[in-house]
């Protein structure tokens, strides 16, 4: 320090110097003054989502876009982590995000899959989850995943047919998509509740793999246009109860009810024996027919043709069983409507097959009862302990259980006498249809099963008190009101068998 | 003549192979192809595109410094030394000089490249075979009891080196058969499917860039060379945008009448520019890499390549024979 002070220069350069750390400090404390002014600021994602224009950042790329492309891709993973915090809450930015980040790699799907379960799913903006993957399917021709993502959520989350079609007719563009995927033409059509188009639909899927030889396809068809027609009667069914309620103010308490010209009028429809019918015929001329051949339009309408009929009061069954009204299921109707689905007409026009899905239900759980009573006690139960399963069925039968059969504990020793029935073909309404009085029928028997069909089942009944001495039948023995949870039957399952899970996210 | 070239081509490549900043980055391509490997794994999806997407990138990136950086320097080096004189003076052209320098460089180049993909490849067998499922079924067996029982640290050890031999091993079958290696019935070789051909096509993409780089390099001070050499790669990459780019303005306008002055110039500029630069995304498949596409290699893109190439060596050669060494 003395040095330099020493002589008038070392002055000089001492207060030059000093003058520097004056000069700095007052820097200094001006510039920390206008960080305090800078406040706190909030730490918004969406800074980091608003990417510049795709034309720009194409540019910018330089060709290594694709590379650029898995960047933003992980950038939007690690987003989604923290919730997608966008400004003003709305799904604009992230769809941006997506948007640009396909069109720097438009062959990049995971971005529109991920993008739609951000914008769609986890934000609820359909319409732009819908945008992103009507991009992808336009971009990416020869994936199926994006059209099948978008028809799922069209049918499924916004319930919009019309998008659904569009990603339809995408897909069918796609000849290497699998088979259920391209049969959604058909689900959609039965879904909108257009029959006709849907029922064309089958006609040409299952002329097709019957060509090609795939039987397990073909039935699995034959299976769809039972459920096509059974729906198309069942609107018809439900659009006579809706003129009968009209008229007297209540539902119908037997199918018989309706069956007059007034509320029944004869309508056109496809039978499922006139269609069976029709293909039939047609085997000589399928035979000459190259597999991989489109089906000429003209054998498509000349098969509708054939299986169209004329019906005539109580449409035939597709499985060969009868349509009748299911009474518990009318009893409950009015008072729990929350129990039903109104879109899919009234829920007591009901058949014998419709059925089945009660006492299959109920036979499993006794199974499951006995298997589990045997690995408790290693022995059967006694009637006395699984009294409590030997209920009456829904078709007119009851629960029987055969202790001492031969079969195993868990198999064949639990049977309805109902279906059983039903499955032998011994119940006369078997394939019942046409106009009331159907006098081909026992005298007194009535369309809706009841335990007095049939003498054996009457003689049960009573014994069980489920025929009182004056005749009337209850569901359960002392009990009116019937019990809802074992006699209605199971709503439609709403996706097809065929149909998937959808595509998981990624 | 053909000999004279290979001499010189082989002296460059020699030269090259001593530059230490050529090992700077293929250590650094290493580097970012395990990085690849490691950016994959942050994926919830699609780890096998972002892992060949990335070592593509990278080989290709790293190809293009090698060209621009070994290459500007190429001519440059000679006559700043003055070895240049004891080359002339023999009986040798100064084309051949020239062609010979650059057929060294690409030499230099399509050798790293080759190497590169040499360790991409043992970096995507090495990933396959340490995947969970294939590492599970190597490391961990049933016993009598049927418990799954862990087969020990040293067999852990022994499973991870002979993964890493194999994945090499398999990697320079990749290299050495064109790809084909997967005819062998390796496991694993799925993951390398088309990289050999998309290294072939940045080789050809590297080879106009060489080309350009020795033409500056001819001429100019190497600070100059690279600046001019990566405004042409960049020119070459945005060919097609440039030339997208004109066409909208005119759309957008409604016609060429519509446009203004600045907007005329910027038209036929850019129509210009995307005629005349060499169009690079001929050479960029590396999307179709990432999603197991197929490499398409067409003769045409070859011939434009080699044809480009030729010209552009061409002019190189009329302004190094014009140029005066003093």
């Amino acid at each position: 320090m003395s040095r330099l002070l020493e002589g008038k220069r070392g002055l000089r350069d001492a207060l030059l110097g000093v003058l520097v750390l004056v000069l700095l400090a007052g820097a200094v404390l001006y510039q920390n003054r206008r960080f305090e002014d800078l406040g706190f600021r909030v730490f918004i994602y969406e800074q980091r989502i608003n990417l510049p224009p795709s034309d720009v950042l194409r540019f910018a790329t330089l060709g290594y876009d694709s590379v650029y492309a898995n960047w933003l891709w992980l950038v939007s993973i690690q987003a989604f982590g923290s919730g997608w915090r966008t400004e003003d809450g709305t799904a604009g930015p992230i769809f941006n995000f997506f948007d640009t980040l396909t069109d720097v790699d438009p062959q990049f799907i995971s971005a529109y899959r991920f993008g739609n379960l951000v914008v769609g799913d986890q934000r609820g903006d359909y319409e732009l989850g819908r945008d992103l993957l009507r991009k992808g399917t336009l971009e990416n021709v020869r994936n199926y995943d994006l059209p099948y993502l978008g028809i799922y959520n069209a049918l499924w989350m916004a319930n919009e047919e019309a998008d659904a079609r569009w990603f339809a007719i995408m897909l069918r563009r796609m000849e290497h998509a699998p088979n259920f995927m391209l049969r959604l033409e058909e689900f959609i059509e039965r879904t909108a509740g257009r029959y006709e188009m849907a029922f064309e639909y089958n006609v040409r899927y299952w002329m097709d793999y019957h060509l090609a030889g795939n039987d397990v396809e073909r039935d699995l068809i034959e299976g769809r246009i039972q459920v096509l027609l059974d729906q198309w009667y069942k609107q018809e069914l439900t659009a006579s109860a809706e003129r009968y309620l009209e008229a007297h103010g209540e539902h119908p308490t037997e199918m018989e009810d309706l069956l007059t010209e007034e509320f029944m009028p004869a309508f056109e429809a496809p039978t499922f024996q006139s269609f069976r019918a029709a293909m039939d015929r047609r085997t000589q001329q399928f035979a000459g027919m190259p597999a991989r051949r489109e089906i000429p339009q003209e054998i498509v309408d000349e098969v509708i043709e054939d299986s169209t009929e004329t019906i005539v009061g109580l449409p035939p069954c597709p499985w060969g069983t009868w349509y009748f009204i299911h009474e518990p299921t009318r009893i409950a109707y009015p008072e729990r409507r929350d129990l039903f689905d109104d879109s899919k007409g009234f829920p007591y026009l009901t058949t014998a097959q419709g059925l089945m899905d009660i006492v299959n239900r109920h036979n499993m759980n006794a199974q499951e009862f006995i298997l589990d009573f045997y690995r408790e006690h290693e022995r059967r139960p006694t009637q006395e302990e699984i009294a409590h399963l030997l209920t009456r069925d829904p078709v007119g039968g009851h629960y029987v259980y055969q202790r001492e059969a031969e079969e195993s504990p868990t198999f064949g020793v639990f049977y309805s006498t109902g279906q059983r029935r039903l499955a032998d073909g011994a119940d006369p309404r078997m394939g019942v249809r046409g106009p009331d009085p159907h006098r081909f029928l026992p005298d007194g028997l009535r369309l809706a099963p009841r335990l007095s069909d049939f003498p054996e089942e009457e003689q049960w009944g009573r014994e069980h008190g489920y025929i009182l001495d004056d005749g009337t039948e209850l569901w359960e023995p002392g009990v009116t009101d019937p019990d809802l949870e074992m006699l209605l039957p199971p709503e439609d399952d709403e996706m097809p068998q065929e149909m998937p899970a959808p595509p998981p996210a990624p | 003549m053909a000999g004279k070239i290979a001499a010189i081509a082989l002296n460059t490549f020699k030269e090259a192979v001593r530059n230490r900043v050529l090992y700077v980055l293929l250590f650094f391509s290493v580097v970012i192809m395990l990085g690849a490997w490691v950016a994959s794994t942050l994926s919830i999806d699609d780890e096998t595109k972002i892992v060949r997407d990335l070592g593509a990138g990278a080989i290709n990136f790293i190809a293009l410094l090698i060209a621009v950086f070994v290459g500007i320097g190429l001519v440059y080096n000679d006559l700043d030394k003055k070895t240049i004189y004891t080359i002339i003076s023999k009986p040798i052209s100064r084309w051949h000089f020239l062609v010979g320098k650059y057929l060294g460089l690409l030499l230099t180049i399509a050798v790293n490249v080759l190497f590169m993909t040499w360790i991409f490849c043992a970096v995507l067998y090495l990933r396959g075979y340490l995947a969970g499922d294939v590492m599970y079924e190597a490391l961990y067996f049933v016993d009598d009891e049927g418990y799954l029982n862990y087969r020990g640290v040293f067999a852990h050890l022994f499973y991870l080196v002979w993964s890493a031999v194999k994945a090499l091993v398999f990697g320079l079958l990749h290299v050495v058969m064109f790809g084909m290696e997967g005819v062998l019935g390796i496991p694993g070789a799925a993951a390398t499917q088309g990289l050999f051909m998309t290294s072939v096509l940045t080789i050809l993409e590297m080879a106009i860039i060489t080309a350009f780089a020795v033409l500056f390099s001819s001429f100019s001070s190497p600070t100059l060379s690279a600046f001019m050499t990566v405004i042409v790669f960049i020119i070459g990459r945005l060919n097609q945008e440039l030339y997208l780019f004109a066409d909208t303005m005119v759309q957008r306008a409604g016609g060429m009448e519509a446009l203004g002055g600045g907007q005329v110039v910027a038209y036929y500029f850019s129509v210009v520019a995307a005629h005349l630069s060499p169009n690079l995304a001929v050479f960029n498949q590396r999307r179709e890499l990432a999603e197991f596409q197929d490499i398409q290699l067409g003769v045409m893109d070859i011939s434009y390549g080699i044809a480009y190439t030729a010209m552009i060596l061409t002019i190189a050669a009329i302004v190094f024979n014009r140029r005066n060494f003093k």
